[in-house]
């Protein structure tokens, strides 16, 4: 016999990642009891990311791509994924296993993980925010379905989600770039200072400016600033934000 | 182009951007992860005779050789190149390989009454220089500045060069004793000056 338990709740989420955790982290700050559902091996924040630090040398062939084994078994990871090595291999869907499907005609490129957290363990960091124009891009060019809310509404929304998760960059008041809510942007290599002295000379129209990244160079509640270890998509200990790092563990805090 | 050359085009093919003198800090479990690794070029390698692997490491050892700084030998060049020759070469590749290997085996000993690794080192040189002459020509020299996976085709003195370089800068001894290493520098500076007796730093672990 099976022993069977009721459980109530007010909302079920289905997938951690990014979109996921961030679902259940609002919802359960607003006061609902969520059922988060994924798939895919567990991962443990900080422990769990055995690659992150790992020099070259630990690495199968020193770093040098295996290539016989991704050909066979992760042809897509290894085209879509520029980071894709054997330092997150196993986050990753198997194709072997669970082969992609794609129409060459028209194809959609995309791929999946294979742990909880998703993706969001995976990425490497880059967050901008849509402008007016790209809201209404597809409209004027007369493409789809024409978008139901525009920048003004949905720029709270991105304050709201750059704050907590910690994006830097340089406010520059581009309207084609709008800008966030920014922790203090890196500073500049030699070569991009003077590329950016002489752009500001001869170009002044074109502006030279950081990439916008959610990685912290600012401490946040739980969450110290990167140590600039490098290899983002291995897995974060510091906890840029990822499921694990940062909405999970904010979910599971109002729920307990 | 000259060995000069090439080792400074290797070296910029294998150096990253990370940069500072400060120690790196790793959490417990990470370094329990870290140090129960071990290092790939330790791996057990049994694809050469004793005698090819006396020869490979001469000539590994002549591409890189131990001056003030460890050498190829020093680094565990010569069991990388064999790993890699059993497991990481196709067979196009292997083949290319083993024959080279192959031919130093049969005509050194001809020509110079020993094997390669009992000749001097101005012999040894003299030999590797024929053998890159005779290589020349082929398209691995278009591409020797350029990150990739491996020219299929590449001569065997080209497929020793660059399993050697790669294996000498990514292995530990390269990397921290000969380039500089810092994993987990804890601030960014763009703009630190490099003076011309400074090494560069190695590859941060990136991708």
């Amino acid at each position: 016999m099976i022993d069977t338990q009721v459980y109530d709740f007010d909302a079920i989420v289905v997938g951690s990642g990014i979109s996921g955790g961030w679902a259940a982290k609002e919802l359960t700050e607003k006061g609902l009891k969520v059922l988060v559902l994924d798939r895919g091996k567990e991962l443990a924040h900080g422990s769990g990311y055995f690659g992150e630090h790992a020099p070259a040398w630990k690495l199968p062939y020193q770093g040098k791509t295996p290539r016989k084994l991704y050909d066979e078994e992760y042809p897509m990871a290894q085209r879509v994924f520029h980071s894709f090595s054997e330092a997150n291999r196993p986050f990753w869907m198997n194709e072997k296993e669970n082969p992609y499907v794609v129409d060459e005609k028209n194809p959609f490129m995309w791929i999946r993980s294979d742990i909880v957290g998703g993706r969001s363990i995976l990425w490497g960091r880059q967050t901008y925010r849509w402008s007016a124009q790209d809201f209404k891009a597809n409209a004027q060019d007369g493409h789809g379905i024409p978008w139901p809310v525009g920048y003004e509404e949905i720029a709270p929304w991105y304050s709201h989600v750059e704050k907590f998760i910690g994006v830097n960059g340089k406010a520059e008041g581009l309207p084609q770039l709008p800008d966030g809510e920014f922790q203090k942007p890196m500073p500049w290599f030699a070569l991009e200072k003077t590329i950016g002295e002489r752009l500001k000379k001869k170009t002044p129209d074109i502006t030279l400016t950081n990439a916008r990244t959610a990685i912290l160079t600012e401490d946040l509640p739980g969450r110290s600033a990167c140590h600039y270890c490098g290899p983002c998509p291995r897995g974060c200990s510091t906890g840029i934000v990822s499921s694990q790092a940062s909405t999970l563990p904010a979910a599971r805090h109002r729920a307990t | 182009m000259d060995r000069r050359e090439f080792l400074q085009c290797a070296a910029i093919l294998v150096t990253g951007a990370s940069a500072s003198q400060l120690g790196f800090t790793l959490n417990a479990q990470q370094q329990a992860y870290l140090a129960a690794a071990p290092n790939y070029n330790a791996g057990k390698a049994r694809y050469f005779s004793a005698s090819q692997r006396a020869i490979v490491a001469a000539m590994t050892e002549v591409i890189i050789p131990r001056t003030e700084t460890p050498g190829a030998i020093d680094a565990g060049v010569p069991n990388y190149v064999e790993l890699m020759v059993a497991d990481w070469l196709n067979d196009t590749e292997r083949a290319i390989f083993d024959a080279g290997l192959a031919d130093i085996e049969t005509r050194v000993p001809q020509e110079y009454g020993k094997s390669f690794d009992r000749l001097s080192p101005a012999q040894q040189l003299a030999v590797m220089e024929a053998l890159e002459d005779a290589a020349a020509e082929s398209a691995w020299y278009d591409f020797g500045n350029v990150q990739r996976q491996f020219i299929s085709d590449a001569p065997f003195i080209c497929q020793l060069k660059e399993l050697t370089i790669w294996g000498f800068f990514t292995s530990e001894v390269g990397s921290k004793q000969v380039l500089r290493y810092n994993a987990m520098p804890m601030y960014f500076d763009g703009d630190i000056p490099l003076s011309p007796d400074d090494s560069s730093w190695a590859s941060g672990p990136m991708g």
